[in-house]
């Protein structure tokens, strides 16, 4: 089996959490926080992060247990190895069914916004092609990838947040006080799955086990520099759109970006940089999941490795892109994986992590597998 | 004296030398000495005959019988009791070649009688401000152009040959203190790694040392500027000098080094940190304009602002082609132009360049084949490529323009993010000797980002790039010890 003999420092795990969780929860967070939670919707972004943190900390404490092992490897040891293997297929097909609504959701996003007139097929294709390529290059390129991008990415970002706000109209939020506390619950839940990408560190555990004692200092890192994005990115589309609009447009944030104006510059719409970023973000999470999922699965079946599994998975995940591609279906599903999907993706970790405490499992400290 | 009238083996090792070098057709024979019984055998091709008086009065007095002071000869240039095929080898080399009388013993004198070229600056990196010194074919030459820079004893010269039938002298060069052992271990390895039959120019080496053969960005540094191959050697890198060449191949390297030039660090820190922006710039229009300006026109124009939309549509509707075909056509059309200017005298070169790009643009937009905005998107772009410092890395540039060209051609502006985003993938996922092609953007490396983007000023760069691992980091500065004192 190819492993790479590889280790991501600080900065790369650090740029990494955050590009790809950008690039999965900008779609459509704000729309699900603003349909819960109403007009103080942006709070469920810091409670959301507060939500996923039990997650984190069991992969954390998994990690410390197993260094040379993924949660896959882990899974096996802990469960034993026909239930291990059992159970790690049951989840990694759930990621899998979760990256294919999510890819189908970006092609669509893709198709409707920039180009309506090319057929969906071309568009899901390239879209796979590119993360596919990506995938297969391993973890150190997706991070270095993720590392490059991160400083420009973000410039943009918060750039463009800082041009909507003049649009923004602040009797459409709701004051941090008036406290809600039945739907705010409800909120942190409902978009719990856009820092899903952080749980698939689980997956890359043994490159980072030289930086084992700075990953809690770089996760809170990822946490406040994403939770400003998508508080600055709920609080735009909210206080220009209302919460009750919002639900209405089928992408918010690109909308919320199509409000600045920077004419008679160079180009009419500001809303081409957001669009730019959204994408180059959307492929490296998507990139990095399916390296995941291939690395998963290579691991659970035995067979070859991650590179070969990535190239056998896009076409099947093309074909069913392809088949889902109705967006009111993909809405739904989207809906559903965001609401009920953080119970697989945090609570499997929960789980392990109990189980290997119980049980006493113990990984080697030699370079395993 | 004929040779015939000498002793047996002096006549015997002369005809084993003839046997042996393949009797060319360059080779002389020169009696010499007080009653000519010693011998001069030397390629003529490679040592002109009207040196010949003077290497005789280079020559050890013993074997002249002369009374004159001692010859300026050193113990490296100067080799005795050679074996006939070392002494074919010597002489294929350009060495003289001298049968002692009396004794069975063949010398060689490294004389380096054939032809030089005079330092000049290289035409491919010129600077405004700088030495204007660049590296010529002979490798004592640039080995001593480096020597005059670099006056410390810790410079290491290690000196190898590689093709077997061209016998290359390659050389590498060094700070022991600083360069990274692994690295000179393994540069030394792949070196002596290569297995082939001739090595013609260091582009062969730098191909063959390549950690990845087939990608199309340079993975080593190649420069003809000696203080450019000075200044990588002080900052703990390697650099690899190959006889008959004057391109120095510099290891590792990133894409960051692609844009440096050392004129960023003659000039104050202001205006060297303009200069790399504006080649940033510069580099960026060439790849991206053309894709971007399909991608906006003929998918996006609602991104532009109407009047602009409006021009175009209005110019590019008298033109019969599509848009991709008159991007197209103009590109080919002055990467044609572009390689026909290299290879036509300079003067001619100027002139086509001038009548191509005024008269024949001008007249194929009255003619109505090209718009006016086609044209000059595509000259921009032209211009814009001649901005980068390194050729090799503009011209993959230049090659991969044409795919971001075809992807905005089918898929807009996403085809542009998407080409580009291969194209950063695979320029990440490349390592040269080690050190990732992306440093010090990915992974971020806070102290060599000081000489990225922008030149931070001397008094702000106290540490050497840890891009390159150096084993000491300390460049300027370090008055710790004097302090403490």
């Amino acid at each position: 089996m190819n492993q790479e003999r590889t280790s991501i420092g600080p900065w790369l795990f650090w740029s990494l959490s955050t590009i790809t969780c950008f690039g999965f929860g900008y779609i459509n967070a704000n729309i699900y926080n603003a349909e819960t939670m109403g007009a103080n919707g942006y709070l469920a972004v810091p409670l959301a992060a507060l939500c996923s943190i039990p997650g984190l900390i069991a992969i954390y404490l998994l990690m410390k247990r197993f260094p040379n092992h993924n949660i896959i490897q882990q899974s096996i040891v802990i469960l034993g190895g026909f239930l291990g293997r059992l159970v790690s297929i049951i989840y990694l097909l759930f990621l899998l069914v979760f990256f294919i609504v999510y890819s189908t959701d970006v092609a669509i996003l893709i198709h409707n916004y920039l180009l309506e007139s090319t057929p969906f097929y071309i568009i899901c294709a390239a879209d796979l092609l590119i993360a596919a390529y990506l995938g297969s290059r391993g973890i150190e390129t997706v991070s270095r990838i993720a590392s490059f991008v991160i400083l420009p990415l973000a410039t943009v970002v918060f750039l463009l947040f800082i041009l909507i706000l003049p649009e923004v109209r602040v009797d459409r939020l709701l004051p941090i006080f008036n406290f809600q506390f039945n739907f705010e619950g409800v909120g942190g839940t409902s978009i719990l799955n856009i820092f899903y990408p952080m749980g698939l560190w689980a997956f890359i555990t043994p490159y980072c086990k030289n930086i084992q004692q700075k990953i809690p200092r770089m996760t809170m890192l990822a946490f406040s520099v994403l939770i400003s994005f998508f508080l600055l990115d709920n609080i735009g589309t909210i206080g220009i759109y209302g919460h009750t609009y919002i639900s209405q447009l089928p992408y918010p944030s690109i909308e919320t970006f199509r409000t600045v104006e920077i004419s008679y510059i160079f180009i009419e719409q500001a809303g081409l940089f957001g669009v730019i970023v959204l994408l180059a973000s959307t492929i490296i999470s998507s990139g990095f999941s399916l390296y995941a999922i291939s690395l998963g699965m290579s691991q659970v079946l035995g067979l070859w490795d991650y590179k070969r599994f990535v190239w056998i998975l896009t076409p099947l995940i093309f074909i069913t892109n392809i088949h889902l591609a109705h967006p009111g279906f993909i809405k739904s599903l989207s809906h559903l994986f965001a609401k009920h999907g953080w119970m697989v993706i945090w609570g499997y970790p929960i789980l392990l992590s109990i189980l290997a405490f119980i049980f006493k499992k113990k990984g080697k400290t030699t370079h395993g597998s | 004296m004929s040779i015939r009238s000498k002793k047996p083996t002096e006549l015997n090792i002369i005809q084993s030398l003839i046997h042996e070098a393949g009797n060319p057709a360059d080779l002389r024979i020169m009696p010499f000495g007080r009653d000519l019984s010693a011998y001069l055998i030397y390629l003529n091709s490679l040592i002109p005959f009207e040196k010949y008086h003077d290497l005789i009065d280079r020559l050890p007095q013993e074997w002249l019988g002369r009374n004159q002071p001692d010859p300026p000869l050193t113990h490296e240039t100067l080799q005795t009791n050679l074996s006939i095929t070392e002494a074919v080898e010597k002489m294929l080399a350009g060495h003289l070649l001298m049968i002692i009388p009396g004794a069975s013993r063949i010398a060689s004198l490294d004389v380096q009688g054939w032809l030089r070229r005079e330092p000049k600056e290289p035409q491919t990196e010129r600077l405004i401000r700088g030495p204007r010194e660049g590296f010529v074919e002979t490798l004592e030459d640039n080995i001593g152009m480096i020597r005059r820079w670099i006056q410390d004893p810790k410079l290491k010269i290690i000196e190898t040959v590689l093709g077997r039938r061209t016998k290359t002298r390659v050389v590498l060069m060094y700070l022991a203190d600083i360069a990274q052992p692994r690295l000179v271990t393994e540069v030394t390895r792949r070196l002596k790694a290569i297995k082939i039959d001739g090595i013609l120019e260091s582009g062969y080496i730098e191909q063959l040392i390549s950690d990845r053969r087939a990608s199309i960005f340079p993975l080593t540094q190649a420069t003809e500027r000696s203080d450019k191959a000075a200044s990588a050697i002080l900052e703990g890198r390697v650099v690899i000098l190959v006889d008959k060449s004057p391109s120095s191949i510099i290891v590792p390297t990133t894409i960051n080094e692609m844009y440096q030039t050392p004129e960023d660090y003659y000039f104050n820190f202001w205006i060297g940190s303009f200069l790399r922006l504006i080649r940033l710039l510069g580099n960026n229009l060439a790849v991206v304009l053309p894709g971007l300006y399909i991608a906006l026109a003929a998918y996006h124009p609602e991104l532009l602002p109407t009047q602009l939309a409006l021009s175009i549509a209005g110019t590019a509707s008298r033109v019969p082609l599509p848009l991709i075909a008159e991007v197209l056509l103009l590109e080919i059309m002055v990467e044609v132009f572009r390689e026909a200017g290299l290879r036509l005298p300079g003067a001619v070169g100027q002139t086509l360049g001038v009548v191509a790009g005024i008269v024949l643009g001008l007249s194929a937009v009255q003619a109505g084949f090209i718009s006016p905005a086609t044209l000059a998107v595509v000259s921009i772009t032209a211009i814009a490529s001649f901005t980068g410092p390194n050729y090799s890395v503009d011209i993959a540039w230049r090659l991969l323009k044409f795919i971001m060209l075809f992807a905005a051609a089918v898929l807009g502006l996403y085809g542009i993010i998407l080409s580009g985003l291969a194209i950063l993938i695979h320029a990440a996922d490349l390592n040269s000797f080690g050190v990732s092609y992306l440093a010090p953007w990915a992974p971020l490396q806070w102290r060599a980002l000081k000489d990225g983007p922008f030149r931070m000023p001397f008094w702000a760069r106290l540490y050497r790039p840890e891009t390159w691992r150096p084993q000491d980091t300390l460049r300027s500065g370090g008055t710790k010890g004097e302090d403490d004192d």
